[in-house]
């Protein structure tokens, strides 16, 4: 039996902000084209379900387009041979539910274990919620059984950043017969073991949609013979979305670091997202001849702002000024520089400041 | 730096002279239209050049306003000592800069130096031509210390650095300046949409609230047509139920009805089974043979009615013969004597009146009257015969009417005797029975018919009932569905309903598509929050560059104003010192202030006022101490010459020997070059 496990869509959601209105509309577009081409995939490979573990859509308080919902049921309904198991996230809100014609082939979750059997396969999903807490406590699976179990959440392990989604304890979900934690929520795409019998994977979002979310995106095929699950990982975005580093320490002209950066992007297919960040620590051995001074920044700009579909370029380089040097000055210069290390200003704008990063416009 | 000597080959009305300047200080005291300002002019220009400049007016073209009277060539040469070392300065002008040449030997060596550039004096004072007329030249004009920039960055010895920097912080502080500008006017620009998108979102939220309004009616609507339309199932049950009660009702009347007939016919049956002798009247079997007997009976009767009339007849006509018998004899006797006698007469008559015909006629009728008589008579007698014949016949008939009467009535009264044992067999009650006539078996026949009738009616209504039995249940049929309403109210409620039911169709409808333009709405709405967020961004990225920018200005501007404070306590006191050379005997003057603009108030009678309150002898003599004051700050370690063109024109004689005393202190430090008119100005040394 083949599944098709993805998560974390985000239709509609708004686009990195610095594209243009139209580009912006244009990857709303592709998302949804996007979505479409994993369920041709799908047909095409004779996939009998497709899981989403959460966040089709991105509007919690909003109303969900009425288009985009439209798309979606119709093309559900168009792959009646394909059972849609979606598992709402935090960010799917209620309003799906206010169509009325619903398609027979969508299944979906509540706040409690509900099951789905395609034979000796149960997908069994639960909808997180802040009154379900201990509800992992309560699942029941057969061992005979190759079973999917369906989340969004957060699992304990890496609580580095504050999530709005709910929590996952792993360790209360282990051996419990699971064979497969199909996971939604980290938009990265993350895996790993969760007892001796299963693994937990989050499939990662479909598509790039800021500058977290960089690399090959798509979703997981699983293949479940005889009980053994081999899966697979399709590429399925239209635009990858990199960020690449360039380190400026020791460079000395403009030619050098338009080298540099030539040689970072030659393998990068003009189709995508990119963001070049300076990088690097370097002593300021005189001021107003940062490094970064001389350095055309807004060539660099202009010169690939073309070649890509979006293209930036960040300087993150960071200046070490020796403040004593300049202590004896007795010009303007010095004046303004034993000035600027007086204000409590954080180093950044000290540097900033006295480097003349004003100077020339950064501003596309 | 001082300057040598100054030859002029053509300027202005100057051609072909050789000056020389003493190192303190050089006093040319000469008439108007002299020169003098040509020669100031000429020495400026000499180490400036001409300011580059298209305009045709002679005021504002020096070069067109100095060009030689004479055609000569337009130029000559200065040498200065610089440094320890002597530099000739050849220039010549043509009409343009292209056309102007300029030589530099430095004397020791006598060879071009070419370390300096055709503005020697940019290069040796680091004051551009602006700075320079403005420190070093003192014109007659008001003179007013006035700072460009150059003579703030003077104050503030960038010279020290590089004319690079300078560049560079003239150019920031304006590039700055200019950011600064540009970033208000497009974070205005900015904010103002932010606030247009804003005021757009909040009308949408503000929708939104309808919406969500919208979108509660639209439920509840939709249960409540959910729960009218329960109500209306359940009243049209309710309704249906009546009636299928009245339905049943009239069933049950129908089969009341039916087992009534039933019943009624049963005892009607059982009536006239009554009436008839029940043991012998078993229904299936003797009925037939009750009709049979019946009809024998009828028969009988009918026989009996036949003989009675037969007899009835007979006796009639035992009667009648009787009576025929009895008139025959009567007749018989009788004679007709008439005709005799008639006859007899007749002949008489006749044989009297034999002669005549009638008596013949009289004759013949008699004798026919006379036959007639006796054919009479014989008829008579066999008529006797015949008549006695007769009434012996009918005596004989009326013997065997009698016998046949007898007969008849024999009959009868056997048929009459079994039709009573018939009777007494199927009937009880006999002793109501007459059988004499024949009422009674028509009687008998109608209560058999009855009989019969009843009983197939009895069968068929109990065929019916039972039929109904069958096609219904009874026991439903029995029970009937309570209903609590009656069926009016319920109609009337289910009108009251459907009603209801109308407008809410209409409403919820209405309220549907309300809700799909709100939610078409939002489409747009969802565009501007986007776009509202980039705007929020762009805004927080504009604010936080124009932050820094102005930060940036502040301390630009706060370092020079340190410095320039610095530099103004210096200035401060050495105007001081010079107005206290100047005011020696005038108590006029009490209290002088500066500012960072280096502008003057004087304190007079207890009041501080700006320079330009004062008189212009006043304000000259202040502004060349503060000019003096000014030089002493700027100019550390190159002193430069200072010319003085008549600049104490405006002052009173005491004024003067202050001024004259002043460009003494002065000319220990600074080469004056001064020029006047009029002897008493002159300093002497």
């Amino acid at each position: 039996m083949k599944i098709i496990h993805c998560a974390d869509v985000h239709l509609d959601s708004p686009m990195e902000s610095k594209l243009s209105k139209e580009k912006s509309k244009q990857r709303k577009r592709e998302l949804l084209e996007n979505f479409k081409n994993m369920v041709d995939f799908a047909a095409k490979n004779d996939v009998e379900v497709i899981l989403i573990a959460g966040d089709l859509f991105d509007n919690t308080k909003k109303i969900i387009n009425k288009k985009t919902k439209r798309y979606i049921i119709d093309l559900i309904k168009s792959n009646e041979q394909i059972d849609f198991i979606y598992l709402k996230g935090n960010h799917d809100g209620n309003n799906f539910l206010e169509e009325e014609d619903m398609p027979q082939n969508l299944k979906m979750f509540n706040n409690d274990w509900n099951s789905y059997s395609y034979g000796n396969v149960v997908i069994t999903g639960v909808e997180l919620d802040k009154n379900n807490k201990n509800i992992f406590k309560t699942l029941n699976l057969k061992y005979e059984n190759f079973n999917i179990v369906t989340m969004h959440g957060q699992i304990d392990k890496s609580l580095n950043r504050k999530d709005k989604g709910e929590i996952i304890y792993l360790n209360e979900l282990k051996n419990k017969n699971i064979d497969y934690l199909a996971l939604g929520h980290i938009h990265k795409g993350e895996e790993g073991n969760l007892d001796s019998r299963g693994i937990y994977v989050y499939p990662g979002c479909l598509e790039g949609r800021s500058f977290d979310e960089c690399g090959e995106k798509g979703f997981i095929l699983l293949e479940i013979e005889n009980g053994n699950l081999k899966r697979s990982f399709i590429k399925n975005s239209k635009r990858t979305v990199y960020e690449i580093e360039v380190n400026i320490v020791g460079i000395n002209s403009q030619l050098e670091l338009d080298d540099l950066i030539e040689k970072k992007l030659i393998n990068i297919y003009k189709e995508n997202i990119v963001r070049v960040t300076l990088v690097g620590d370097y002593e300021v051995k005189e001021i107003g001849e940062g490094l970064e001074t001389y350095l055309e920044i807004d060539k660099i700009q202009s010169k690939y702002e073309n070649e890509f579909f979006y293209f930036e370029v960040k300087n993150e380089a960071k200046p070490i000024i020796n403040w004593e040097k300049f202590q004896n000055d007795i010009s303007l210069k010095g004046e303004f520089i034993r000035l600027v290390k007086e204000q409590n200003w954080s180093e950044d704008e000290k540097n900033e400041v006295c480097l003349s990063r004003y100077k020339g416009d950064i501003w596309r | 730096m001082k300057i040598i000597s100054a030859y002029v080959e053509n300027f202005g009305k100057i051609s072909q002279k050789q000056f020389n300047f003493d190192e303190e200080l050089t006093e040319i005291d000469e008439k108007n239209g002299w020169g003098k300002t040509t020669l100031a002019m000429f020495i400026k220009v000499l180490l400036y050049g001409f300011k580059d400049t298209r305009k045709k007016n002679i005021n504002e073209n020096e070069r067109l306003k100095y060009k030689p009277w004479n055609n000569g060539i337009y130029g000559g040469n200065l040498i200065i000592q610089y440094k320890g070392e002597k530099y000739k300065i050849e220039k010549s002008f043509g009409k343009t800069l292209r056309e102007d040449e300029t030589t530099i030997i430095n004397l020791q060596t006598n060879k071009i130096d070419r370390t300096f550039s055709e503005n020697i004096g940019e290069d040796i004072f680091k004051l551009d031509r602006e700075s320079f007329e403005r420190s070093i030249y003192v014109g007659q004009q008001v003179v007013e210390v006035r700072t460009s920039d150059d003579l703030r960055a003077k104050l503030t010895k960038l010279d020290a650095i590089g004319e690079d920097d300078m560049d560079k912080y003239k150019e920031a502080t304006s590039l700055l300046d200019n950011k600064i500008q540009y970033l208000k006017k497009k974070l205005k620009v900015e904010d103002e949409r932010k606030k247009y998108l804003e005021t757009r979102i909040l009308e949408y939220s503000q929708i939104e609230h309808a919406y969500n309004n919208s979108i509660d009616e639209v439920k509840s609507m939709r249960v409540e047509k959910n729960n009218i339309l329960n109500n209306i199932e359940n009243i049209e049950k309710d309704i249906k139920r009546h009636n299928e009660n009245q339905v049943k009702e009239e069933k049950r009347k129908r089969f009341e009805t039916l087992k009534k007939s039933r019943d009624e016919k049963y005892i009607e049956k059982q009536e006239i089974i009554n009436f008839f002798n029940q043991d012998e009247l078993e229904r299936d079997k003797n009925l037939e043979s009750l009709e049979d007997g019946i009809l024998k009976q009828e028969d009988r009767y009918e026989r009996n009615k036949i003989l009675r009339k037969e007899i009835d007849m007979l006796k009639l006509k035992e009667q009648y013969k009787t009576e025929e018998f009895d008139e025959i004899k009567l007749e018989n006797l009788k004679r007709d004597n008439k005709i005799l006698i008639c006859g007899v007469l007749a002949l008489i008559v006749g044989l009297i009146f034999l002669k005549n015909i009638i008596g013949i006629i009289l004759i013949l009728v008699g004798v026919v009257l006379l036959g007639f008589y006796m054919d009479m008579n014989r008829k008579k007698k066999s008529e006797y015969e015949i008549l006695k014949q007769k009434k012996d016949k009918i005596k004989l008939e009326i013997e065997e009417i009698q016998n046949q009467i007898m007969q008849f009535a024999e009959e009868m009264e056997n048929n009459n005797e079994q039709a009573y044992e018939f009777i007494k067999r199927y009937i009880k009650d006999i002793s109501k029975i007459d059988i004499s006539d024949g009422k009674y078996l028509q009687e008998l026949h109608y209560k058999r018919t009855d009989l019969e009738r009843i009983i197939n009616q009895y069968e068929e209504s109990e065929k019916q009932v039972r039929e109904f039995e069958e096609n219904n249940n009874i026991d439903e049929l029995m029970d009937d569905e309570t209903v609590i309403e009656t069926k009016e109210k319920l109609e009337i409620e289910l009108q009251r309903l459907k009603d209801c039911k109308e407008i809410l169709l209409h409403n919820l409808t209405a309220k549907e598509k309300e809700v799909q333009i709100f939610e078409s709405n939002f489409e747009e709405k969802q565009e501007l929050e986007e776009e509202l967020q980039n705007k929020e961004d762009t805004i927080k990225e504009f604010s936080c560059y124009l932050e820094k920018i102005e930060k940036t200005r502040k301390i630009l501007g706060q370092a020079q104003e340190n410095l320039s404070t610095r530099y103004l306590k210096k200035m401060k006191d050495g105007l001081k010192k010079y107005l206290d050379i100047i005011s020696e005997n005038d108590d006029n003057i009490k209290d002088v202030t500066i500012n960072t603009e280096l502008e003057v108030c004087i304190e007079f009678e207890g009041k501080s006022k700006e320079l330009g309150y004062y008189s212009i002898g006043y304000k000259d003599l202040i502004s060349l101490a503060t000019r003096f004051a000014l030089i002493d700050a700027i100019f550390d370690s190159e002193k430069p010459f200072i010319i003085l063109d008549d600049p104490f024109v405006n002052l009173d004689k005491d004024k003067i020997e202050n001024a004259n005393d002043l460009i003494r202190q002065i000319s220990k430090k600074y080469q004056i070059i001064y020029f006047t008119c009029h002897e008493s100005r002159n300093i002497g040394v």
